[in-house]
Parts: structure tokens; sequence; C-alpha cells
């Protein structure tokens, strides 16, 4: 019995809904494979997973016909709370599967579940914090764990299992490229010294091409093609389209200045020290820097959401203080990481309209400027839908539609793109490219550096909480090893994406 | 961890039960108050940290203003002192007023004692200790992981309004942008809580009737007297 899962699906659907979430699903997946599943948003790659799980059915109510088979078991006999015999399960948000207050406690949750004893607990929670590197971090408060530790952490906790088989959705949509290439490695180790099966969902499949023996596509539902990972390098050289080259302009005026800013949080942490930075009028400013660097911290500080603790800020050359707060604010666009922070209207139209009702414009502009814009970014036959229900990316689009509306004269944009596969990554970054096109000033934060050298005119990285590279895009080759030295090998992640 | 912290829940919840039933027996201002002051003084003694009275502070406030208010319109003790068409304002109304008020300060801090300085596993410990199935017990942790997850969430969701024009400086202003944060803060919230039962279950949360705690509670023999201590204090200042 060499296949860790067998798959045979005819239809999986969600009642009332009638349409197949996956449909024609013929799938063996042999000991020791580690298969890497891709496809456009909404295409089933999730729910391929969950009913592996089990989930698809016992927990979201699926109605499926066909079987799945784990580990030689018909899953529909095994309970939800007995699936953790068979697979280690992991999804995209860390923060939202921990449940204890330690990191100890989190690790040892499942094992502990297991009933197994006390020594036995201790003894593989101690091995797993080694293996994913946070060895002592044992009493640390998870509440306080960056999103790449509570990543580890949440692993850990899967790996104390000793499952055969690991379950793992998009892990890597909230590491940078250190974290996710620490995170493959380890996977690679389990895979090749430990037989560990692993399935897992990429959003950008060219990631994994060096660990995985199998690449699977996914598309309406079914798996639409399966390729090997050479094959898969081969067939995307051959479709690689040429990247959008950034508007050349000459430094127009200063629109953001940034004087020996410091700032420090409640907690003590440092986000921030003696940041001297100018970003000019027509600027496209791509701040790359590794986790914790303090990328965040600087565009929260540009938008006045962070008062500096030393230092001067000034947006458009009036100092960023709390009375000329909102009026500089409707001349800055913010776009957050994630669409549903800022999401709050009950349809489309209404959720672009907003800025402009607080405007207080005429209620025929309003509609007038409403539909052009949910036209250009591709909604505008959703103007009436309810945001909660389009996908991410379209909620993405959505939240890019809401700022655009405003007209401002810059958008500064926190991993717009993070979770969003690549196709979905260009629509968002092609909506930026237009508005800079424009003669508009961005600002984006991005730990994807080959899409930063795609789109923007100049790179600023920062390496703890300072800025420690600071030069146009052209000149990345060059600072090469500048930047390896603070964990951004450029040309690494380029080569990773020209493979592809 | 603070000393404090390390002590059984059982001796914690008995300190804070006896302060508690303390403020509900006695109808003195000045023992509601000393109780009040006692907590404050135990607290800074052993862990020197008031954060959590601070945030309390507040609300109370809020709180104390509603039970005057109250007070001040319907209690109908003592001599009438002002009268306004159907408004009468009593003597008695002040007295009640301040028994009322610190009453409720003294019952509020003495329980946010409790649940400060006990971990959220020792409380899930004690309440499976009291064969309460582990499913439920844990849910404490549960909470008091995802309560700061979703403060914090909330901060995030006002930041995005700010930015997009509403004004959430001053608290009329937070109030009046309350609604329309609390519609992401609910999807948040269900996304949430969906993800964290899936998460729970697939690594076996309610796969059998046990489950191996990492730590065992034990109720130490200087606790024991202690409580024993604590117990002869309550019953001879209330009842004797």
């Amino acid at each position: 019995m060499n296949d860790s899962v067998r798959l045979n699906i005819e239809s999986l659907t969600f009642p009332p809904e009638t349409a197949d979430v996956l449909k024609n699903i013929d799938l063996t997946v042999a000991r020791g494979d580690f298969i890497a599943i891709t496809g456009d948003a909404a295409s089933g790659k999730s729910m391929l997973l969950h009913s592996i799980t089990g989930a698809a059915v016992e927990f979201f109510n699926g109605e499926l016909q066909g079987t799945v088979r784990v580990m030689g078991h018909d899953v529909a006999d095994i309970p939800l709370t007995r699936m953790c015999d068979h697979v280690g399960y992991m999804m995209q948000e860390p923060q939202n599967q921990i449940v204890n207050i330690t990191v100890a406690d989190e690790v040892a949750f499942g094992v502990a579940n297991m009933n197994l004893s006390l020594n036995e607990i201790k003894k593989r929670t101690s091995a797993s914090l080694r293996f994913v590197g946070l060895d002592g971090f044992e009493g640390r408060s998870t509440d306080g764990l960056s999103g790449g530790q509570a990543q580890r952490a949440v692993l850990a906790g899967v790996l104390a299992m000793e499952t055969p088989l690991l379950i793992l959705d998009q892990p890597t949509a909230e590491l940078d490229e250190k974290g996710k290439q620490e995170l493959f490695a380890r996977l690679k180790y389990l895979n090749k010294e430990k037989g560990v099966t692993v399935v897992m969902v990429m959003d950008r499949a060219t990631d994994i091409l060096a660990y995985s023996n199998r690449i699977l596509i996914m598309g309406g539902g079914e798996i639409i093609e399966e390729c090997s990972p050479d094959e898969y390098r081969k067939r995307l050289c051959a479709k690689s389209t040429p990247r959008l080259s950034p508007a050349k302009k000459p430094a127009g005026s200063t629109n953001i200045e940034l004087r020996d800013v410091s700032f420090t949080y409640d907690d003590g942490f440092v986000g921030c020290e003696n940041i001297d930075i100018s970003i000019n009028e027509g600027d496209f400013a791509g701040i790359v820097g590794i986790n914790g660097s303090g990328k965040t911290t600087l565009i929260k500080l540009m938008e006045g959401l962070l008062k500096p603790e030393s230092g001067s800020i000034e947006v458009f050359n009036t100092p960023l203080i709390k009375k000329n707060l909102s009026a500089l604010r409707s001349r800055i666009g913010f776009l957050f990481q994630n669409p549903d922070l800022q999401i709050f209207a009950t349809t489309v139209k209404d959720e672009v309209a907003f800025t402009l009702k607080m405007r207080k414009l005429p209620a025929e502009d309003i509609r007038e400027k409403v539909q052009g814009i949910l036209t250009e970014v591709g909604l505008a036959s959703y103007a009436d839908v309810h945001p909660q229900r389009l996908s991410r990316s379209q909620r993405q689009k959505l939240a890019v539609a809401s700022i655009l509306v405003g007209d401002p004269d810059i958008i500064i944009a926190d991993e717009p793109t993070s979770g969003l596969d690549e196709n979905q990554s260009i629509l968002i970054m092609d909506l930026l490219a237009d508005f800079h096109r424009k003669g508009k000033t961005v600002v984006l934060v991005t730990h994807d550096l080959p899409l930063a050298r795609s789109y923007t005119t100049r790179i600023v990285a920062m390496h703890e909480h300072r800025v420690a590279v600071d030069i146009p895009t052209e000149e990345t080759f060059s600072h090469g090893s500048a930047l390896k030295r603070i964990g951004l090998d450029f040309q690494r992640e380029e080569l990773a994406n020209d493979l592809g | 961890m603070t000393w404090v912290e390390e002590l059984d829940p059982r001796t914690k919840l008995a300190w804070c039960l006896c302060l508690i039933l303390s403020a509900l027996l006695s109808n003195v201002v000045m023992v509601e108050v000393g109780i009040l002051i006692l907590v404050i003084a135990t607290d800074c003694f052993f862990s020197r940290d008031l954060k959590s009275y601070r945030i309390l502070l507040p609300v109370i406030l809020v709180v104390a203003s509603q039970i005057l208010i109250i007070q001040l319109l319907f209690c109908r003790e003592g001599v009438p002192l002002w009268q306004w068409g159907v408004i009468s304002v009593y003597s008695g109304a002040t007295p009640a007023a301040a028994l009322g008020i610190s009453r409720t300060a003294a019952v509020t801090f003495a329980a946010v004692q409790f649940m400060t300085r006990t971990p959220a596993m020792d409380v899930a410990l004690m309440l499976v200790s009291w064969r309460i199935p582990y499913r439920y017990a844990m849910l404490t942790i549960v909470a008091k992981r995802f309560l700061p997850l979703m403060q914090r969430e909330y901060r995030a969701i006002s930041e995005s309004q700010s930015i997009r024009g509403i004004p959430t400086d001053g608290i009329k202003d937070k109030i009046k942008s309350l609604p329309l944060a609390l519609m992401p803060l609910l999807f948040r919230a269900v996304r949430r809580t969906s993800d964290i039962a899936l998460s729970m279950e697939l690594k076996g949360y309610g796969r059998s009737n046990q489950r191996t705690f990492e730590k065992q509670l034990c109720l130490k023999n200087r606790e024991k007297i202690g409580m024993l201590l604590l117990f002869s204090v309550f019953i001879a200042a209330n009842f004797i």
C-alpha cells in the first residue's frame, strides 16, 4: 500500500448552491510525494485539500459524490477529530490557528489532544521547536510573535503530531524570502529524510519548483493539468510576458519628507530609527526588507497613523501634525494588506462612493465617478453585490477602486498582493502602475522582490529599523552584495522567476 | 511569571470571592473603599502593574455617573433637599450613590484582579478539576487569546476608516463610527472563528474525553493554611 491519498471525486457541491466546487478529480498521491497545487482564484485548490482532510463534508457541509481514501481509510469513516492520526494541516493566516497563550502550549496542543504521556509531549514539543528554529521560545506569548515566527510555531505544532501526510494551504503568504526558503528547506528535509508526504497549495508555484516532484494545475474545480516541475518551467517560459517597464520620470517636487524620524512602540519594540528619506512626485518607491525590519512602521508614520517620537515629517511641504491630518489624508490613499480591514459598505458601489459622499459631492457626480472607476478596475458588473461575496483579489481591487475614486496624489500600499496568485497580483499592480503613469506617486511595501523590480523606479531597503539602501531600481543588481547582506537576494529571486 | 501568578488558581479564586462577598455583604462605604484599596495595594506590592485598572477606570467613571444620576432622580430616603417640577432630590441619594459606586468598584476591581493575575490555562485546569469537560474549560484560553486580537483588529479597522475620512479622534467620533467598524469586525470574527474551529478539530480537539495537560494543579500546604485563615477572617468580619 504505497498510496497516501486516493481521490475519486465526481462532484463536490455546497447546497443550496448547485455549482460543482470540485468535479472529475481522479488523483493518487503516493507516499513520499511533494505536490504543489496551483491555479486561478476559486479554482478549488483549498477545497481539494479539505476533501482530503474530510472537512469539506464534515465541517463545511458539502455533498460529495465519490470516495476519498487517506492512508487506506475512507475519509467518510474518520471523524474530523481523529484525522490528526493521518494528516497534519496548516493554513494561510497563522494567527487564526493559534489557540494558546504561550508557544510551548501551542506546540503541545495537538499532541496533548492525542492524550499522550506528559514525557512524550515534552519530548515532541522541544524537538519540534528545535526543528523549526524556535528553541528558547517556549515561554513566549504567541500574541507577540512576528508573522514568520507564528507560522513556524504553527508548523511545529503540526509536526509534533508526527503525521505521515502534511497538507499546507499557502503557508508562505506572510513570510519574507528568507522565511520562505527556511520553511521550504525544512519541508524538503521532512520529505526526503523522514518520508513525509507533502501536498501544498501555493499562490506562486515557481517558489516551490525546486522542492516538488509533481505540479497540479487547477481550474474550474478540476485538475486541468499535471506536470513535472521541469515541464512547468518550460511552459511558463513559453507563455511568459515581458515585464512592464516602470515609467521613467525626472524627480519632481518632494511629496513626503522624513527627517531623523524614530519611533518605538509602547511595548518597547523599536519600529524605526533615524529615518531620513524623501519621496518625490512621480516616484514609484518599493520599500523592501525582511520581516520586522520596519517597513510597515515607516509607511504608518508617512500616513500619520503613528506619531514620531523624534524627528519631523512633512507631506506636501506641510508638517504632518494633527490639525493638518484630514486635509493631507484627502490627498493620500492608503491600501492595506488585508482589504477586509477597510471594506464596510453593503454594496460595491456604496463602498466606492463613500469617499465622495464624505466630500459632499452632488449625487449625479458620485454616480458617474463610481461607474467610471468600477469599469476601470473591472468591477462594473458587481456594483450591487455585497463586497464579502467577492473573491479576495476582487476585494483588493475594490479597495484600490475606493482609493482611486478620491483622486489622490499618492498611494501608499502595504503588501497589496499578499495572498494573491501571479495573475491576480499583476491585475492589482497594473492598476497601481496606471496610477503612476499619470504622474502620481506610489509607495509600495512588498516582500516580492521581482515584483518590486518590475514595477518600481526606486528601491528603499530597510534593515534593523533603518534605511539601509536607497537606490534607483535599475541599480539593484550592481548593489546586489549590499542587498544580499541584509537578506534581500534580488538575483536569486529573479533567477527563480526567470527559470519559471 | 510573578509569585502571585504562580499561586494555585483556587487560592486566588478564594481571595477574590472573599473580597467580593465582603463587598456585597457590607453596607458601609468605608469597608467598600477599604476593599478597593486592598485590591490595589496587593497588586502594587506583588506585581507593580496597575495597567489593567487604568483601562478600567473610565468604565467605572461612566458607571458611577449613571448610579449617581439614578439615585438623585429616584432615591426617596431622607428629607427633600431640592425640587424642580416632578424632580426631587432627597438627602439619602448621595450616601446611597456613594455606597453603590464604591461597591461596584470594589467588586469589579476584585474580579479584574483575579482575571488578570490568573493565567488562562490555570483557569481551564481549575474548571477541569471541577469535572467540567475540557472542551468547554479550554474555551477560557481561546477567549483570552482572541479578545486582544479582536481589539487590535478593531484598532486597525478604525485606522483604515480614519484614513478614508471618518473622524475617529474623540470619544463622540468613536461612538459615531462604531457601526461602520462593526461590519468588517464581524466578518473578520466569523472568518476567524471558522478557521480556529477547523484548526482545533484537525488537531484532535475533542478526540476523546480525556486530554493530557502539561501542567497539573497542586494546592500547596501553605496555600491551604492561607485559605483557612482567609475564610476565618471573612467569617469573623462579616458574621460575628
